[in-house]
């Protein structure tokens, strides 16, 4: 469903519904305000180096912005890694300015899993598309082929390390995370 | 962040079949937020145990930030302040075996303070390890760095309790249950409960219906008293000011039993509260407001 330049998909709508359900306090607050800083830290480079967001999309994989005229490779990998350098920084704002608040440690948490995943160079993420842009802009003419390759390779570790944990811990969680990132798209 | 993909008008069955897609999720989320209303302990605990297997997400990701917060301030040797030896007959006074639950080293003092020093990678391992044996049932062969000690049985499982329960004391959560560095002894060790700190005197009210077992003083503890619920449940309140009941004595839930005080070994006035299930040490964090 579109309205203006948002666009809200399902998996948006299930995940919340998902993390309500599983909510004991604070996690959605934490999930959500980590997802926000980290496209914040997207956003405000992106306006400075005078980009625009075409449309805002709140997938099931979390808030996607959607730019539109390319800025130039130099740019666009700016952009693209200000999201996770923005949310490892919050999470060493978080975690070591003491008293903030109550959360600040579970933020802390959340913003760097959130900042490290984003840098897997996987097609999807942060990491894989500064790649991509990266090489694109070193001429490489096999990107395509290196990402494919990247992408494989780490989701098969993280679905190994997913079955691995789901096996040993009897918990199903992260690995139904994981199908769900597969299945996502 | 992605290159626009799609051109601006998609062709009508698709935007269709999203908008279909989009109302079963709303429907879903209306359902979630209608069953979470009504029904929010059964509904959650089912689901929880489902598919978290009881995990706190919460904690975890906590536990993340704590660790990343000891990764980067840095984190003396453990095997700097092995020479304080605080224990005492204590243990056996108090009437329980686990002689563990009562040593005084594993108290930390409210305030986290984190040492001085270089970080020691293999305590990142270990509560991986410890998080992973709750799972397997296997504690006994859980291989731990040297320099580190083996905590007691501890449970990360959040119980449905069977009886209601009130905060033990208002104030400010100052330690969370799990490994961490200890304020005065400066290693890492397990904290078994949590820490609640508030001015001296704060009231301390019983956390739930039940019988007090020990009261009693000791060089870690301080003034402390053991309350035994029902179901095997048993909670300890330390470091009080004062203890105003007697062993033997019948409490209700909100009874106030003693006064939040620095007795023992602390840097400062709080609540050391342990909840715990048969033998296993409980996280008390999910069954208190603070």
């Amino acid at each position: 469903m579109t309205a203006g330049r948002v666009t809200v998909c399902a998996g948006f709508v299930l995940l919340v519904a998902v993390l309500i359900y599983l909510d004991q306090g604070s996690l959605l607050f934490v999930v959500f305000a980590a997802a926000l800083l980290h496209e914040l830290g997207h956003y405000i480079p992106l306006k400075l180096l005078g980009g625009r967001v075409a449309r805002l999309e709140l997938t099931g994989g979390g808030l996607n912005m959607v730019t539109s005229q390319p800025l130039g490779y130099g740019k666009e990998i700016l952009t693209v890694l200000a999201g996770p350098v923005t949310s490892l920084g919050f999470a060493l704002l978080f975690s070591l300015w003491d008293g903030m608040m109550e959360e600040q440690m579970p933020l802390a948490g959340m913003c760097l899993s959130h900042g490290v995943f984003n840098l897997l160079p996987v097609r999807e993420l942060d990491g894989g598309r500064a790649l991509e842009l990266a090489l694109n802009a070193a001429g490489c003419k096999h990107t395509r082929t290196v990402l494919s390759v990247t992408t494989a390779v780490m989701v098969f570790i993280l679905a190994a390390l997913c079955g691995y944990l789901a096996w040993k811990t009897r918990n199903l969680s992260l690995a139904l995370a994981m199908i769900y990132i597969l299945t996502r798209r | 962040m992605e290159e626009q993909k799609r051109p601006d008008s998609v062709d009508g069955t698709k935007n269709q079949a999203a908008f279909v897609r989009l109302l079963v999720s709303l429907v879903i989320l209306g359902a979630a937020l209608i069953l979470r209303a009504f029904y929010p302990d059964q509904t959650r605990d089912f689901l929880q145990k489902a598919v978290a297997g009881g995990m706190d997400y919460t904690a975890i990701l906590g536990d993340v930030g704590d660790g990343l917060r000891a990764f980067v301030l840095g984190v003396p040797h453990p095997d700097e302040h092995k020479e304080a030896e605080v224990a005492g007959e204590e243990e056996q006074a108090i009437g329980f075996e686990q002689g563990q639950t009562f040593d005084p080293e594993n108290e930390p003092p409210p305030d986290g303070v984190y040492g001085q020093g270089g970080f020691d990678p293999p305590i990142l391992w270990a509560d991986a390890r410890l998080l992973l044996s709750q799972f397997d049932g296997e504690d006994d062969t859980l291989p731990l760095p040297f320099g580190m000690q083996k905590p007691d049985k501890v449970d990360y499982t959040v119980y449905e309790l069977p009886f209601e329960t009130v905060t033990p004391a208002d104030g400010v959560l100052t330690s969370s249950f799990g490994y961490r560095i200890h304020p005065i002894y400066g290693d890492w060790r397990f904290h078994y409960g949590i820490d609640i700190a508030n001015k001296t005197g704060t009231p301390i009210v019983a956390f739930a219906d039940g019988t007090v077992a020990a009261t009693g003083k000791s060089d870690g503890y301080g003034n402390y008293l053991i309350i035994e619920h029902s179901d095997g449940y048993v909670s300890l309140y330390a470091h009080c000011k004062t203890v105003d009941v007697k062993a033997g004595q019948e409490v209700t839930r909100g009874q106030e039993v003693a006064a939040v005080g620095s007795t023992g070994l602390t840097t400062g006035p709080h609540l050391h509260f342990e909840l715990r299930r048969g033998d296993a040490f409980l996280n008390p964090a999910p069954y208190v407001d603070v």
